[in-house]
């Protein structure tokens, strides 16, 4: 049972964000290729590799987790370059304001940050839905997960398990959609048989928090 | 008085515009900002930069703000919803076609139009026919 995420977590879960973003980077910039401009890996892995930066030179320790993810968001916003930095740096901006002063947060609280994370994105993307072939159709249903299992339960982990689910499905079915939003919506009908980037990006983020929460889950036991 | 922010993905394509506008509209401050990076060396956005821009226009009563597409709209939007409310309440993002769209709204705004008057106008640009 994990109850809640403190500090030294979320710190983790970037840290781990930043692996997992660089270890798919060519992954990211080809599917970006395919539908894009070529470059979201790169500029992913950049915005991380900041952040991580910049966290490793403060003391994590006298933080809170609104302070952490500020840093993570000025850093995408900082040098990311594409769209993705004002949206990746809204979405960790508002998750930032969601958890001011916090040290430790549980499930509801969670669900809350994710949920305005996602607000953030869609007020800048022009009130961006699922469906588009955005970061969205991996955020909204694993943010939908999230918050049907909180109803009646605490535990993140059980939480977490199961919204990677859905934010994989989710993720999976904007290969057969229709590009809505971006560069890739200029190519119309022939967007169609390419994942999104965007949405592969955001499934990495989510599965650095599943990963570290899973790692907490076991150390319990 | 009235400021102009254009905003691109390249910096020499914004420098360019602001070059066409100031000889139409020499009584306008007018601010070009591009690029990704901290000198716009790569193509793209950074919204920090795009903030300052619009800053250096606080003193204006009206901040006009017309962008190429795509990641600079974001970024634009970005930084809009980060800025005090007395700036914020100023500003006019404008939907329309970057060079046709900015000419209009320094041409009006040059001459003493109204805010409205010089919204009008922008939007208007997206029906401009140069062949006809």
């Amino acid at each position: 049972m994990v109850a809640e995420l403190n500090t030294n977590d979320i710190y983790n879960i970037i840290l781990h964000a930043y692996e997992l973003i660089a270890q798919n980077k060519d992954y990211l910039t080809n599917l970006d290729a395919a539908i894009g401009d070529a470059d979201h890996g790169i500029n992913m892995e950049r915005g991380f590799n900041l952040a991580v930066n910049r966290l490793k030179s403060i003391n994590i320790e006298n933080s809170d987790i609104g302070s952490i993810l500020t840093t993570v968001a000025n850093a995408m916003l900082e040098t990311v370059g594409g769209a993705a930095g004002p949206l990746y740096g809204m979405f960790f901006m508002n998750m930032a304001t969601a958890s001011s002063g916090k040290r430790s947060v549980d499930l509801k609280t969670l669900v809350v940050m994710f949920e305005q994370g996602l607000k953030g994105i869609q007020d800048i993307g022009g009130g961006t839905q699922p469906g588009e072939k955005t970061m969205v159709d991996t955020l909204y249903p694993f943010i939908e997960e999230l918050k049907k299992l909180s109803a009646n339960n605490n535990d993140i982990n059980v939480a977490f398990d199961e919204a990677l689910k859905a934010a994989e499905k989710g993720m999976l079915a904007t290969v057969n959609m229709v590009a809505k939003k971006g560069r890739a919506s200029y190519l119309g009908e022939r967007s169609v048989g390419h994942q999104d980037p965007g949405a592969t990006s955001m499934y990495l983020v989510l599965k650095a928090f599943y990963d570290i929460i899973q790692a907490k889950a076991k150390e319990r036991r | 008085m009235v400021g102009i922010v254009i905003v691109s993905h390249s910096r020499k394509l914004a420098e360019g515009l602001k070059e066409i506008l100031d000889q139409v509209a020499k009584n306008i401050k007018i601010v070009a900002v591009g690029g990704a990076g901290d000198a716009g060396e790569t193509l793209g956005s950074n919204p920090n930069k795009i903030r300052d821009a619009i800053m250096d226009l606080f003193n204006e009563d009206a901040i006009f703000i017309i962008c190429d597409f795509g990641s600079t709209v974001l970024s634009v939007k970005y930084v809009i919803n980060i800025l005090p409310d007395n700036i914020k309440k100023k500003i006019y993002l404008v939907d329309a076609p970057l060079v046709e769209g900015a000419y209009a709204i320094a041409v009006e705004a040059s001459s003493g139009s109204s805010i409205d008057e010089i919204l009008k106008a922008a939007e208007d640009a997206r029906n401009f026919h140069k062949l006809s």
